[in-house]
């Protein structure tokens, strides 16, 4: 029998893909660089249908490929050495919402949004909100360990998952959390949150709920050097203020703003920052007195402060709409994902001009300053010769600066097989031997999601120049 | 017999001569053994502290209340809530190996959330590296996860990078309604003497902190979820091999060996040791597998 019919017998023959067409729709995610087709793709509609997927493949020794929405950024979803992918697309359910204790237990393929809309008459919402969220799933979130700009205040997704149900490399389910944040004992759950896929397929979670706040001030405030802006961010947190998200844009993409929508800035500002406090009434005015304070002090040359919902949506179109108004600069993008601590950024973005301009490229910048959590993004027209070798260039110099100055080659894209090289960056082969290690905790076989993350796996380097090759 | 490093590479040796070592347990957690014990008493020093970042790397001998003095000179404070058992002299290692839990885990969350990065020691004698001083990563696996709350039987905290907060910073759940406490404790003697064990209705309540005065020190931070456990005393403790009245998703945090939540986690568990520590040498006993 084929491989199509076994898979159809787990999971019913309309649950099962295996054309041209399909194979390479399921060849890769939102990183454009390198691509690897599948054999078949799987749709699985239960914990019990993805153990049996798993279990199947284990037995006959194919290669399988957890798979949420596919908007990774960094290869995680790539069938890296084909086989079958596991698409959570069927696995949407919420299965309980619990208002008293906050919590929501879904399947594993739901939107992120989702979860925030099904609870929003209850006050309550989802925290992590990556840019992605209306369509990114809660286990591709877990995978990736997802961020977004309100990540400042309520921190990464690992914070909100209560629970798992993960079905093992090898086909056992087990269920790990108990629903409840802390406790004795080791945290398995915490491991596998941020492990991209390769620790086992979460079919099923529990997240934690958070109130929505009473009260929100939101600022754009309008520098003129970009040092200024950074150094803002700087006194905010130093004068011991957490906002729930600051967000930086630089002149790059002020210019794609307007070029694009027509929006409207300063003439002489080289910066935006955006600064949003929530929680109690009284301790958000609180804050946000300390918010325009060091705006002004840091000579700012406009503060907008959105006295309605209607213009607090106004004041986030740039942050919204940044990277899409960078097509109109030019036709391929690529946005990096570096952290430094957030006092070295007046430092970092003036490298990074410099590293840009050394290369003879064009970079905006738009991010979670408040994180330290840099986007360069490029901007090229890949028709030039030469260029893309010198994108790459630059993408790795900044990478690596972002090392030096005490930080990490991902904030929240992952590893993947993008930057399975620079991972050697941060860690030495001792490091990076106790990470193998942590891996086969879960995963010591070879087929679920092979060749991510870890440099220098067996059998994965000679793969390389094919997935490059595929996706030119 | 103890034995106190004071560098990397007296750290490495001390591990490579022994065949076993008790290490980063608070003398009231400790099983009755006799292993000797490496000590990180001569290893307290700050080595970087960035008030600007909110982060700061120490020398896991550090106690606590040496760290909050030394943050707060810089109105820095790390967000540990109160807890029913002093951890001021707890030093960094041994907070990180236990994972004791604090009044303000559900909103400032707990020594997981806090550990950005180490410096670690295996038990061959290794010395690495995991995370980094960026309050947001994504890079590599999340070592520092399974080594918080371990009870050193996986790896020796050498360094540890913590993230702090500003000391007078409020918490993230504010809007959260706190219960009174005699309404509180009469819900939960109510849960107590029903077989259902405790039940919060209504408004989410944000427990602090009910001591009963037959029954458990129960320590809630979560809203509406109660966590429980017992202070770590000799009369308290013959208390807790008792089985407390239960609830669900509640846990209970005891003193010496920790035990899998279930049956299933158990070949993972002993991955874990096989994989991080195959010569047994941390903290024997200490997971009971
Ligand atoms: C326009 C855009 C904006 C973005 N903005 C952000 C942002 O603000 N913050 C941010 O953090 N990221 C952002 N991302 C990246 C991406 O959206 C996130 O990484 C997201 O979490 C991926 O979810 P997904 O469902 O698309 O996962 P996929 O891309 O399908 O998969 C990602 C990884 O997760 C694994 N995986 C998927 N489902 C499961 C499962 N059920 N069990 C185990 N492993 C699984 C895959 O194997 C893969 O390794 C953005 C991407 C785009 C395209």
């Amino acid at each position: 029998m084929s491989l199509r019919e076994d898979l159809a017998r787990i999971v019913g023959a309309d649950a099962v893909r295996d054309s041209e067409a399909a194979r390479q729709v399921y060849d890769g995610d939102a990183y454009p660089i390198e691509r690897s087709k599948p054999l078949c793709i799987a749709f699985p509609k239960n914990t019990d249908q993805v153990a049996q997927l798993v279990r199947y493949c284990v037995a006959h020794d194919v290669p399988f490929t957890p798979r949420g929405a596919g908007t990774g950024l960094s290869g995680g979803a790539m069938p890296a050495l084909g086989g079958v992918v596991v698409s959570t697309k069927r696995m949407t359910a919420i299965l309980e919402i619990d208002v008293a204790n906050r919590r929501l237990r879904a399947q594993s393929g739901i939107a992120n949004k989702r979860i925030s809309d099904a609870v929003a008459q209850f006050g309550l919402h989802f925290a992590p909100d990556p840019s992605s969220q209306s369509v990114s799933t809660l286990g591709g979130n877990i995978a990736e360990n997802a961020g977004g700009p309100h990540t400042l205040k309520y921190g990464v997704t690992v914070r909100h998952i209560l629970s798992a149900t993960l079905v093992l490399p090898d086909g056992d389910v087990v269920e790990l959390g108990r629903g409840v944040p802390g406790g004795p004992g080791l945290d398995l759950l915490g491991v596998v949150v941020g492990s991209e896929g390769t620790t086992g397929i979460v079919t099923e979670a529990t997240v934690r709920l958070t109130p929505l706040p009473a009260a929100v001030r939101t600022t754009l405030a309008a520098f003129p050097s970009v040092r200024a802006a950074t150094e803002c961010v700087a006194g905010i947190i130093s004068a011991g203020v957490i906002p729930a998200a600051m967000e930086l844009m630089d002149r790059g993409i002020l210019g794609a703003l307007r070029a694009a929508f027509g929006l409207t800035y300063p003439e002489d500002a080289a910066a935006l920052l955006l600064i949003e406090c929530d929680g109690l009434p009284e301790s958000v005015e609180r804050e946000q007195a300390v918010v325009e304070a060091e705006c002004r002090e840091r000579g700012a040359l406009e503060v907008r402060v959105a006295q309605s919902e209607a213009e607090r949506q106004s004041l986030w179109v740039a942050r919204k709409k940044g990277i899409g108004a960078m097509g109109r600069l030019a036709p391929t993008i690529v946005t990096h994902d570096g952290v430094i601590p957030r006092s070295q950024l007046p430092q970092m973005l003036e490298d990074v001009a410099e590293i840009a301009a050394a290369h003879g490229l064009s970079v905006a910048n738009l991010f979670h300053a408040g994180d330290g959590n840099l986007h360069p993004c490029i901007y090229f027209d890949e028709r030039e010769p030469g260029i893309v070798e010198r994108v790459i260039s630059a993408g790795e110099q900044i990478l690596r600066k972002c090392v030096e100055l005490g930080g990490s080659v991902s904030g929240e894209h992952g590893i993947g097989v993008e930057k399975m090289d620079l991972l050697t960056l941060m860690f030495s082969p001792d490091d990076l031997e106790v990470q193998a290690r942590t891996k086969a905790i879960f995963n010591p076989g070879s087929l679920g999601n092979p060749c991510k993350i870890l440099p220098n796996q067996k059998g994965c380097h000679e793969h390389r120049m094919r997935w490059r090759g595929a996706a030119t | 017999m103890q034995h106190s490093p004071t560098t990397l590479a007296e750290w490495s040796e001390a591990i490579l001569a022994a065949q076993a070592v008790r290490h980063s347990i608070p003398p009231e957690w400790r099983m009755d053994d006799d292993l000797p014990e490496l000590s990180h008493a001569r290893y307290a020093d700050v080595v970087e502290f960035s008030p600007e970042d909110l982060v700061i790397t120490v020398q896991a001998g550090m106690t606590l209340d040496a760290l909050q003095e030394l943050l707060v000179a810089d109105q820095r404070r790390l967000p540990v809530g109160e807890s029913p058992m002093p951890l001021g002299d707890w030093t960094l290692a041994e907070l990180l190996s236990i994972n004791p839990p604090h009044t303000d885990e559900f909103e400032r969350g707990g020594w997981r959330d806090w550990l950005l990065g180490a410096k670690l020691l295996m038990g061959d004698g290794r010395i690495i590296k995991i995370g980094s001083r960026a309050v947001k990563n994504v890079a590599g696996y999340d070592v520092q996860k399974l080594i918080v709350g371990s009870r050193g039987t996986l790896a020796v905290v050498l360094e540890a990078t913590l993230l702090v907060g500003p000391a007078g910073h409020a918490g993230t759940n504010e809007a959260v309604p706190w219960g009174t406490r005699s309404s509180l404790l009469g819900q939960i003697q109510r849960g107590h003497e029903s077989s259902r064990g405790y039940e919060m209705e209504g408004d989410p309540w944000h427990i602090q902190r009910v001591s009963l005065t037959d029954g458990p020190l129960l320590q809630a931070a979560a809203d509406g979820v109660p966590h429980a456990f017992h202070p770590p005393t000799a009369t308290l403790w013959a208390r807790t091999r008792e089985p407390l009245p239960r609830f669900e998703g509640d846990w209970v945090m005891r003193p010496g060996a920790l035990v899998p939540d279930s049956p299933a986690l158990l070949p993972l568990w002993r991955r874990a040791k096989e994989q991080l520590d195959p010569r047994g040498v941390l903290n024997p006993g200490y997971l009971r597998l």
